[in-house]
């Protein structure tokens, strides 16, 4: 499944368990994230056992709205009791200092870098 | 001109400037097209990065302008009021004020969300503003808290009323690029 415009791209491949986000997300507000919100709870509901893996090593830009909104479903895994891990790019700013964030939200989200 | 309220880090905004950029746009062509907010942010990045060595300056300066136009464009008053931009660059820093209307109704919560930004742990309201969001999903307001404890941008807000007895907000804010 994918959610694809002219500035990003979301795309989910059910059998690597990985919800790959490339591109600059920054929409107006937590609603427009919706669609986006539905497409990673349908991942996490597919996972289980091992954990659902979020590639953000392409996404250059994701505003704060955007970081409400993948927050949300940080704590939605919580409250699931499921693991997921995040895959960030050291040369990309706002994921070095950003993506620890939901770590803080919840202690089983892993998080590396390259 | 009564009713002024500052709150925030001292900013001094006009010592020792290297070079200055000034703009104005309307909220109206922003809520227009939202990734408009995002087109001004890469411009002002793409025109200052280069002053600025290492650490991709490009990426730091675009998200934080970013956040603080996205910032005056909710929080504005008449869409067709332009919004007052202006970049200034001092050694290894840069230094914008933006300026908007703001509905009076709406002052009050600006108010409350710049004190909380000085009263409170940062890390603890992260978390409160997104816990809360769970029941109130429309609702963010994380931009600002995450401009002070990830990227340590100096903030500074001023409240007050013009000569024509409308309500305005001057947002200062201070980065440091290496």
């Amino acid at each position: 499944m994918e959610i694809k415009t002219d500035k990003y791209t979301i795309e989910y491949n059910k059998k690597e368990r990985i919800v790959k986000m490339e591109g600059t997300l920054r929409l107006q507000g937590k609603d427009e994230y919706r669609d986006i919100f539905e497409l990673l709870t349908m991942a996490a509901n597919d996972t289980t056992g091992l954990p659902l893996i979020l590639d953000m090593k392409g996404l250059i830009f994701l505003n704060s709205s955007g970081i409400s909104s993948l927050s949300l479903f940080i704590l939605k895994m919580r409250k699931l009791d499921k693991d997921i891990a995040i895959r960030g790019s050291e040369s990309i700013p706002w994921q070095m200092k950003s993506l620890k964030n939901f770590q803080k939200l919840y202690g089983k989200v892993e998080i590396s870098f390259s | 001109m009564g009713n002024r309220v500052v709150i925030g880090d001292s900013i001094d905004f006009n010592g020792d400037i290297e070079t200055t950029l000034s703009m104005s746009f309307l909220p109206l062509d922003i809520f227009d097209n939202w990734a408009r907010a995002g087109s001004l942010s890469d411009f002002i990045a793409e025109y200052f990065g280069s002053y600025f060595e290492g650490g991709s300056p490009h990426n730091i300066i675009s998200t934080v302008f970013n956040e603080f136009i996205e910032n005056a464009v909710k929080f504005t008053k008449n869409n067709s009021q332009p919004i007052l931009l202006v970049v200034k660059k001092r050694k290894n820093t840069l230094i914008s004020r933006i300026t908007n209307t703001l509905p009076v109704h709406r002052k009050t919560e600006f108010v409350r969300v710049c004190k909380d930004l000085y009263n409170e742990d940062l890390e603890e309201l992260f978390l409160k503003k997104i816990e809360d969001g769970v029941e109130d999903k429309r609702k963010s307001g994380i931009g600002l808290i995450l401009m002070k404890k990830d990227y340590q941008v100096m903030t500074n807000f001023d409240f007050y009323e013009d000569s024509k007895s409308r309500n305005n907000v001057a947002v200062t804010f201070k980065m440091d690029l290496e």
